[in-house]
């Protein structure tokens, strides 16, 4: 297959253009995920407390998918492990229609859900619980919590950045660009990153 | 007193009308009518008959205008005829369609009020034709079948042509009914009132100003005679209306499937924010095409539903119909159709359309009927992050059918319903091309997002390629194979 995907990542095209390129050989490693084609990924630092790192996937239809940064504590499984995710927001159910009426507006401040882990690798003095908060990072319509994480919380751990996101937002289109100053793009994040701690380094080259 | 009243009825009317609004008794002599008391009348309308039927010197008419006598007469529907042969339009049959003022209406009113006031005791016979037609019915049954003749044409009621014909008369002529007309109660709506709709709205400014039918109506419901007589002064002037013609031909149908070969190209335009996302499309290809060789003035498009700008379609292609607006050509041999396919096959290789045939507006309901019990076919090429062996193809190959449920995919939940939809794929068949690519084809219900299908759009759809071989995957190109919809019918045009 001499088959190569090229995706533009610019602000407004997400259009896919597949090339012909007879002079790549090998088969691996050049097709971008289903999550780098589509997203652009944005990162808020230590959040009301430290190492809190989340990472909002925005689709280039303006539509934000929350996650956790892939420098949160929660990921070092050695440590941790995830029972339980208690949703502090919900959709409101009388939510309708394509233009989302009625639909919740959370603030970037307002917690969205607290995550439980047990403390595996206890340092003394710590509890044998933790629990973890999870901001919204955007002021933003609510339009979906994941409800399977509520079932299968280990989706945290096993996949932080496909299935284990924690909400989809819709924040006002005219307060993007505003909203998203203050946040890091994912390279100012890996230089960010590069220097404190190789580790997590290899984690997001994964 | 009636004497004079009804000489100048008869003095303000043409001769059709006078046969038309007077009771034919009137019109018939018999040795009996010397004694009776209108036997006057019978005398006057004799010599009027006399003056002025078949003349060619018309005179008009107080009420209908002249459409009774110098618009029904022969030379006039020549013209006519002539004109609507040469207005460039194709037609095999037409309608009429007549616009006149609707001032005729409330003077007929007034005629009928007089001639029913006449008490009995001076003339015995009621003097108003009680089978009156109308003026605009009695103009059609005069004029179609003189026009079928001279155009060599069928009048058809359902026709798509339309020949529009206009009377008017200069209001400054129509001064008394203008006056009569403001006079008229308009009904207050009661309680408390509604907002009222757009199009309400737009009725009930109509309905405040001029000749327009509800206004009319309104004063020949009350029928007030008294009222009347303060306005009118008989006899009317006999007018001759002017007279303006337009042909319209009805929008038409023009039903095809069509192919789409490149990646690039969208099937309607492209536009965000009043700016243009690519350069054309499947709609403008074929519609601007065609709307030139048609001379019509607008297109519509519409398709069995669509695809993303990156999925090819191929195989039997994707239904279309295209609706022209006010065309020019409109009858079509096979010949010209197959010219018209190969004219816009001939000018790009990024698409292509067969199919191409006329259709009917009543036809274009089959392609909206039952879009959910259409299916799809689908043939799509994957890739695996992780290597996969023929064990994983088989276990693809095994499944018969799979249900899915599918939350609205990120990729259009800007603009679509937050919903699950429940949806099915049937005949699934994959081919492994190496290690880590595939291609499976299968066949879907309409509303599937078979993107999604492959790579789960984040659990989002389950189950998905990747939950079923419990590796990640993900798709690379997607061609649509077919569109299992029976409209429109296949044609062989033999090429």
């Amino acid at each position: 297959m001499d088959l190569k995907r090229k995706f533009h990542c610019e602000d407004n095209e997400d259009d896919l253009i597949i090339l012909n390129e007879n002079a790549s050989k090998s088969k691996l490693a050049h097709y971008l995920s289903y999550t780098e084609r589509y997203f652009k990924k944005y990162y808020k630092l230590n959040i009301k407390y430290p190492n809190n790192d989340h990472l909002i996937m925005m689709h280039s239809n303006r539509v934000a998918v929350c996650f956790i940064a892939p420098s949160h504590p929660i990921l070092n499984i050695k440590k941790y492990k995830v029972i339980k995710i208690e949703y502090i927001q919900n959709v409101n159910e009388e939510m309708s229609g394509k233009h989302k009426h009625h639909a919740k507006n959370v603030n970037a401040n307002q917690p969205l859900c607290k995550v439980y882990c047990d403390v595996l690798e206890k340092e003394e003095k710590e509890p044998g619980e933790k629990y973890f908060i999870i901001y919204g990072c955007l002021n933003a319509k609510l339009i979906e919590i994941n409800e399977r994480l509520i079932k299968k919380p280990e989706l945290i751990q096993e996949k932080p950045h496909t299935e284990g996101f924690f909400a989809i937002l819709m924040p006002k289109l005219d307060s993007i660009s505003d909203q998203l100053s203050d946040f890091l793009t994912h390279s100012e994040y890996l230089n960010k990153n590069k220097n404190s701690n190789d580790k997590i380094n290899d984690n997001i080259m994964e | 007193m009636s004497e004079e009243l009804i000489r100048n009825i008869i003095d303000s009317l043409c001769w059709n009308c006078t046969k038309r609004i007077l009771h034919f008794q009137l019109f018939t002599f018999t040795a009996s009518c010397q004694n009776t008391s209108y036997s006057w009348i019978q005398k006057y309308i004799e010599q009027k008959k006399i003056s002025e039927q078949n003349s060619a010197n018309f005179k008009g008419c107080g009420i209908c205008f002249g459409l009774l006598e110098k618009f029904s007469d022969q030379t006039y529907l020549k013209e006519l005829a002539d004109q609507v042969n040469n207005c460039g339009i194709q037609f095999k049959d037409f309608r009429i369609s007549l616009t006149t003022s609707n001032a005729i209406t409330l003077r007929e009113k007034y005629i009928q009020l007089l001639l029913e006031s006449i008490p009995s005791s001076e003339i015995s016979i009621t003097l108003f034709n009680p089978k009156c037609q109308s003026v605009k019915e009695l103009w059609k049954i005069l004029t179609f079948h003189p026009l079928e003749v001279i155009m060599g044409k069928p009048y058809f009621h359902n026709s798509l042509f339309d020949v529009k014909t206009k009377f008017t008369v200069d209001d400054s002529k129509l001064d008394a009914d203008l006056k009569l007309l403001d006079t008229r109660l308009v009904p207050v709506i009661e309680g408390k009132q509604k907002k009222l709709t757009k199009k309400a709205r737009l009725q009930k400014e109509i309905q405040e100003e001029g000749f327009t039918k509800p206004n009319v109506d309104l004063l020949v419901k009350e029928s007030n005679l008294e009222k009347m007589k303060k306005f009118y002064t008989l006899p009317f002037e006999r007018l001759t209306s002017s007279f303006e013609l337009e042909c319209v031909h009805d929008p038409i149908f023009l039903a095809g499937r069509y192919l789409k070969f490149s990646r690039t190209l969208s099937q309607t335009a492209w536009i965000i924010e009043g700016e243009r996302k690519m350069s054309t499309s499947i709609e403008e290809i074929m519609g601007n095409c065609l709307k030139k060789e048609l001379g019509a003035t607008e297109f519509i498009f519409t398709s069995s539903g669509r695809e993303d700008i990156d999925v090819k379609c191929l195989g039997k292609g994707r239904p279309f119909t295209l609706e022209f607006m006010e065309p020019k050509r409109t009858i079509f041999t096979p010949e010209e159709l197959k010219l018209f396919q190969k004219l816009i096959n001939e000018s790009t290789s990024d698409m292509a359309i067969k199919d191409l045939q006329y259709i009917t507006r009543e036809d274009t309901k089959l392609m909206r009927e039952s879009p959910e019990n259409k299916t799809k076919s689908y043939s799509a090429l994957c890739y695996c992050y992780l290597k996969l062996d023929s064990n994983d193809i088989e276990k693809l190959n095994s499944l018969k059918r799979v249900d899915l449920l599918q939350q609205t995919p990120i990729r259009v939940l800007h603009r679509r319903t937050v919903m699950t939809r429940q949806r099915y794929i049937t005949d699934i068949r994959a081919d492994l091309i190496d290690e880590h690519h595939f291609r499976i084809k299968m066949t879907t219900q309409a509303g599937t997002y078979v993107k999604e299908f492959v790579h789960g759009d984040l659990g989002r759809t389950e189950p998905s390629l990747c939950t079923i071989l419990e590796k990640e995957c993900d798709i690379l190109e997607l061609d649509v194979e077919s569109v299992n919809c029976s409209f429109p019918p296949e044609i062989n045009y033999d090429d």
